[in-house]
């Protein structure tokens, strides 16, 4: 840093000391936004000072205005406020000079500061389950308890696997002595060991019978495939190198002689037709070891086994009980006394057709009552072989893949009925997904910013009217920045005089003094309809923006609970609180008097009256003309104590008059008319001093929704037109073509329809004092009128704006809303609203396009279709969660009477819930 | 003027000697306090409660060499004389009704008790150039003969009514003040009470007035003091701050280990995040956050979650503020 200089320019430096000067504006410290002399001095001294001693601070990549603010704003800034004004004109204008040795210009880097992301939404989930465990009764956790279940339980009922074919659990897995075991019994060692390998899947695969497998796997195809010209066909595919089916197919039905171009018979026919077709084809292809392995197989029905085998076989499986899914013991007694294995390649086989079809040979159980003979069991080929060929029909049946990791099972209906339940739930999630797609469409539209506040009083960019300027100056002036109160010094005549007056008695007169007084201006936070209030908070912002001492606050209900104007997201300051720091504040409270209660409800008061009358000078000013006031704002100013004004062009004197600071009323007049500023504040008053000129009585029923019975289509509009003027009236026309009436909207659309600020001005508080421009809606008949009314050119300018308008921008705006359908939005008045205009409740909403839609609406509307859509999709999801616990269970077969009526009621009553519901949710309905 | 960078160039040599002063000055209070040097004029500091304000003036003394600062801590009932010295006139008035003929009446000088400015502004002078006025108070004389710059914190100004800002507006300018109720009469008979004598611009005072802004101060004081606002540090400069804390109570030493780091590191990020984006209504401040530094290196062997979740109590003062951090607690030690 040593030797660095500063080399000043020093127009440069008195542009930036002007320019800072304007942006301290009138909420510098006292009202004053002049820098002292002092100041001036003093920065010029640090300056010099510096310089002399290279002491400019200066960090690596500190760009100069930075540096040149770290030294220059402690001196030229009193406040935290006016140190952002003077980095913000510097970073406008830049430094004054250069720095010598350079430092670099431009905005310094910034670290972006490391931000921990808080848990989402499962540890919210969890922080409320546990909040509300712990505020929760008894009966409060049982229910919580079982809604949790009718949720989480149809979900692990979708997760859970499908249950097995024969309805029992999987087998366990096999003991590694006991594969041992079987291993040496198939070797013919002993039965015993044979009769537990059947028990468990084998681990080891069966006797290599390709051509069987094969056959298997083709004629599992779906039936109308699996004809024996089919099979012959693919058989002939999968050698290498193709065959010709012809051959295969005619040694096929020499074997076992069935239709060749119909599908296979769904009975124990199929699969002696496939044995015999197997070992048909391992001769065909010279594999004699096959054909005689398949041929063991057959060797229990006896040589040339065919057709009548297999009806012999047929009438044995005919005992087999198949509702139980698998064999019951007394005809496994019978089957078994009569069978016997053929060859160990049957019990192989069999083992095999066990791992495949997930078949469980009940033929010992876990009692051991059966009577087997191990002895005999070897020769028990029959029942194996009629258990293969049951198993062979029931995957013919289920058309399953035999890939021996799925089992098969019987189906008496179709597979896709099980997934029934789950088509509920589904078409729930379909359904609000579509909406949410709509959802995302409306959330990409975006509102522009919107038109500045004020454009009825400042004219759009640029400097602002002088007369308007001057006018609220004096305004602001006269609302006396300082004000008179008893110091401690005595005041000797008076004092001398007094006592006389007294009798000798000492009655002191103190000295007055003069103190700095700041204004505390309370309005009431609006809806955004309302145009009046509107209107008259960005006027007190205009004349705290010209030189009037003080801070603008909002409020809703409670006039002692404060937001700062305009920062809503704040949190409220107590009116106690900036009384205690500015005990000499002056308070104004615009509001009307209904507002602050009811003459019959002459308590409503008395909470806030207490904290409001702590302030020794209040007042409350009123739009509403002095005409038409009533009992109320008498009973507002009696209950405060303080006097009541109309806010128009007679409010800053009055004020003047009630707070002592000029006793004749008329000298502010005459100091406004004297510097050609009268006509401003006249225009902020609606009602004109010429009575000719006020607002003409509107024909009852202004605001139905209907046209009201006999009135004439031109009358609102010619009396209207009266009153506005013709360009008031094209204003007029041009907010009637927007289907909501909005503030910014009203003030956007005045900046181009009215060109002379003054009559903006005024048109603007014409417009405020229409019942219209209160609520926010005009009826829909109404607009149409007054756009006929308007001449052409009004009609193609106010197009043109509109054209501009939508292309640019769109009214933020806050009603009620719904999705009228998928693409359209209803809007509804506010209730509030609807409150204080029974009109309003029976009007027709205005439905809008989406694209058309304020934002907030369309999220509003948004956030009204997804609720129902979401309670819809969990009824729905605990109605199939229900369901899936009462479908039959299809391995109970055949079904008992009687078995789907818990369906049909459970599906009734829910169906029948959920339209209730719908009914009493329904918008409109009963609440 | 006494030169504009004597505060930087003190504060450069500390850190090349390697003292430890337990302040972090950024670059903005570096050239205020140079500025509040140069020109002679009181610093007024503002920034949100727990910023550091009272602890800057402490520090500056430390760096520039001078004794410990003289502190007065306003209230709401002290009055523009209550800066400078306080008279105890019942006392007196209660020794001269009990006054006997063989024990004298003490002097004035004896009821007077001097505060902070009147300290600082008495101890740039000679003692012999201030001896009269303050004959009699045994504070004023425990100093050096020869005067020397001092440093006076008049601490939360804001709290007192706005006349007391407003009734010291010369004394603070010319750093001379009188004491009435030591008056002499002289000759004509009038009571005359000197003020102090001018003050030397080398040995002006250095005076902090520390604000929470709380209530808006006069025009006029605020012209005449050097402004400067204490903004929360954030990042890189909020962990300088906490590893200047964590080597002043490791003695100087290091102290810097792996979790150490890691515990800095998590507890900027988090009152950076608190500050940012969880709408507290109070957010914590550097004094919370060197609060939380202690609980979080309290050598009591303390799992570290239990450290984390008792941060609850030290950066949330309010119910909803500490619903508001829970979840960012439980982010960081997820």
């Amino acid at each position: 840093m040593a030797g660095r200089r500063f080399l000043l320019d020093d127009d440069a430096f008195e542009g930036l000391l002007l320019a800072y000067e304007a942006a301290r504006g009138p909420a510098a410290t006292g009202g004053a936004n002049r820098l002292s002399v002092a100041q001036r001095a003093d920065a010029l001294i640090v300056l010099a000072g510096l310089n002399r001693e290279g002491g400019w601070i200066a960090g690596p990549e500190d760009p100069a205005e930075r540096v040149f603010l770290r030294h220059l704003q402690p001196v030229l800034a009193e406040s935290a406020a006016m140190a952002a004004r003077l980095g913000a004109v510097l970073a406008d204008r830049g430094a004054p000079g250069r720095f010598d040795p350079p430092l670099p210009s431009g905005q310094r880097k910034t670290e972006a500061p490391v931000r921990i992301e808080p848990p989402g939404w499962l540890w919210r989930l969890r922080e409320a389950a546990r909040h509300w465990l712990r505020q929760s009764g008894p009966a409060d956790r049982l229910a919580g308890l079982a809604g949790a279940l009718l949720l989480v339980g149809p979900l692990v009922l979708l997760l859970m696997p499908a249950p097995g074919g024969d309805g029992t659990a999987p087998p366990p897995p096999r003991p590694a002595e006991t594969v041992a075991a079987e291993t040496a019994g198939d070797t013919g060692d002993t039965g015993v060991t044979g009769v537990t390998a059947a028990r468990a899947p084998p681990a080891q695969p069966g006797p290599d019978l390709p051509v069987l497998q094969a056959l298997l796997a083709v004629a599992s195809l779906p039936p109308r495939d699996s004809t024996p010209r089919h099979l012959a066909e693919a058989m002939a595919g999968l050698r290498l190198p193709p065959a010709d089916p012809g051959p295969l197919l005619a040694a096929m039905l020499a074997r076992f002689p069935l239709p060749a171009d119909r599908p296979l018979p769904r009975d124990e026919t199929a699969a002696l037709a496939v044995l015999n077709w197997a070992a048909a084809l391992a001769e065909q292809q010279g594999d004699r070891q096959q054909a005689r392995a398949i041929a063991g197989l057959l060797g229990g029905l006896g040589e040339g086994a065919g057709l009548e085998t297999g009806a012999g076989l047929r009438a044995s499986l005919t005992r087999i009980d198949p509702r139980l899914g698998a064999l019951t013991r007394d005809p496994i007694a019978e089957e078994l006394a009569a069978m016997a294995i053929a060859s160990p390649e049957a019990a192989a086989l069999w083992r095999q057709a066990e791992a495949r079809f997930g078949v469980t040979v009940p033929f010992v159980t876990d009692d051991g009552g059966l009577p087997v003979q191990p002895e005999t069991l070897n020769d028990a080929a029959p029942f194996p072989l009629a258990a293969l060929a049951r198993e062979i029909r029931l995957a013919l049946d289920a058309e399953a893949p035999l890939d021996g990791t799925r089992h098969a099972a019987p189906l008496p209906w179709p597979r896709l009925l099980d997934l029934a339940p789950l088509a509920l739930p589904l078409a729930a999630l379909l359904w609000a997904l579509a909406s949410l797609r709509r959802a995302v469409a409306a959330r990409a539209w975006r509102p522009p910013p919107l038109p500045p506040r004020d454009l009825a009083l400042v004219p759009g960019p640029g400097p602002a009217d002088p007369a308007l300027s001057a006018a609220l100056r004096l305004t602001a002036a006269a609302l006396l920045p300082r004000r008179g109160l008893p110091s401690a010094r005595l005041d000797d005549e008076r004092t001398i005089r007094r006592s006389l007056a007294q009798g000798g008695f000492a009655d002191p007169v103190w000295r007055p003094r003069q103190a700095q007084v700041s204004h505390l201006l309370l309005v009431r936070r609006r809806l955004l309809p309302e145009h009046e209030p509107r209107r008259m908070a960005g006027w007190l912002q205009a004349l705290v923006e010209a030189g009037l001492p003080g801070e603008i606050y909002e409020y809703t209900d409670d006039p002692t609970r404060l937001v700062p104007f305009g920062q809503t997201g704040r949190p409220p300051v107590d009116l106690a609180r900036l009384q205690e720091q500015a005990p000499l504040a002056r308070l104004l409270l615009f509001t009307t008097a209904e507002e602050l209660g009811s003459p019959a409800r002459h308590g409503a008061l008395s909470g806030p009256a207490g904290a409001l009358c702590r302030f020794d000078e209040r007042a409350i000013l009123t739009p509403r003309p002095r005409q038409d006031w009533g009992l109320c704002e008498h009973a507002a100013a009696m209950t405060l104590g303080c006097p009541i004004g109309h806010f128009g062009a007679e409010g800053p004197p009055s004020l003047r008059r009630w707070f002592g600071a000029e006793a004749d009323p008329t000298a502010l007049h005459r100091r406004l008319q004297g510097a050609g500023c009268w006509p401003w504040l006249a225009a902020q008053q609606a009602e004109p001093s010429d009575p000719c000129l006020r607002l003409p009585p509107l024909p009852e029923g202004h605001s139905r929704a209907s046209r009201p019975p006999g009135l004439d289509p031109d009358e609102i509009p010619d009396r209207l037109r009266g009153w506005l003027g013709p360009q008031g009236f094209g204003w007029l026309g041009a907010c009637a073509s927007y289907p909501v009436l909005r503030y910014p909207l009203t003030l956007w659309l005045g900046q181009r329809m009215v060109g002379d600020p003054q009559l903006r001005a005024r048109g603007l508080a014409q417009l405020c004092r229409l019942p219209w421009f209160a609520t926010g809606q005009m009826p829909g008949w109404l607009r149409q009128d007054l756009r006929a009314a308007l001449d052409p050119d009004q009609r193609a300018r106010i197009e043109a704006h509109f054209s501009d308008f939508y292309r640019l921008e769109q009214v933020a705006a806050t009603p009620r809303a719904a999705m009228a359908s998928a693409d359209r939005v209803l809007v509804e008045p506010d209730p509030l609203l609807m409150a204080r205009d029974p009109a309003l409740r029976t009007a027709p909403a205005p439905i809008l396009p989406l694209a058309e839609a304020p934002q907030d609406a369309a999220r509003a509307a948004r956030r009204a279709a997804l609720a129902p859509r979401a309670l819809a999709v969990v009824a729905t999801t605990g109605l199939a969660g229900l369901l899936w616990l009462v479908w039959p269970d299809r391995l109970a077969l055949p079904l008992a009477p009687g078995a789907w009526i818990p369906v049909l009621g459970t599906l009734s009553a829910g169906m029948a819930a959920m339209g209730a519901g719908a009914l009493l949710l329904r918008p409109g309905g009963p609440r | 003027m006494t030169g504009f960078s004597r505060f930087s160039r003190a504060l450069a040599q500390v850190r090349d000697q390697g003292r430890h002063i337990g302040y972090v000055f950024s670059d903005d209070m570096q050239a205020a306090i140079d500025l509040a040097l140069g020109l002679g004029r009181p610093l007024l500091v503002t920034g949100e409660p727990g910023v550091g304000k009272t602890r800057l003036g402490h520090a500056v003394a430390g760096v520039l060499g001078l004794p410990p600062p003289h502190v007065f801590v306003t209230r709401s009932t002290s009055e523009a004389r209550d800066v400078f010295y306080r008279y105890d006139a019942l006392a007196r008035f209660r020794d001269a009704q009990l006054a006997r003929q063989d024990q004298p009446l003490p002097p004035p000088g004896a009821y007077l008790t001097f505060e902070a400015l009147g300290l600082a502004i008495l101890g740039a002078h000679d003692l012999s150039a201030v001896l009269p006025l303050a004959e009699g108070s045994g504070a004023a004389l425990d100093r050096p003969a020869a005067g020397r710059q001092s440093v006076a914190i008049i601490d939360e100004i804001d709290k007192a009514p706005r006349e007391v800002a407003n009734d010291m507006l010369v004394e603070i300018e010319t750093f001379r003040f009188s004491v009435p109720e030591l008056a002499v009469i002289d000759a004509a008979g009038r009571r005359h009470s000197p003020p102090t004598p001018e003050i030397d611009a080398e040995l002006r005072p250095l005076v902090f007035f520390t604000s929470n802004s709380e209530r808006q101060l006069p025009d006029a004081f605020l012209r005449r003091c050097i402004f400067l606002e204490i903004v929360f540090p954030e990042g890189a400069a909020l962990r300088r701050i906490l590893e200047t804390v964590i080597r002043q109570q490791a003695g100087g030493g290091g102290g810097g280990d792996t979790g150490t780091d890691r515990t800095l590191t998590q507890l900027v990020d988090l009152v950076g995040t608190l500050r940012a984006r969880a709408a507290m209504a109070k957010p914590p401040s550097i004094a919370e956050t060197l609060d939380a530094l202690k609980v979080l290196t309290a050598p009591d062997g303390a799992p570290p979650e239990q450290r984390w979740q008792a941060l609850h109590h030290v950066l949330a003062k309010q119910v909803a503020d500490r619903r508001l951090i829970a979840p960012f607690l439980a982010g960081l030690q997820a």
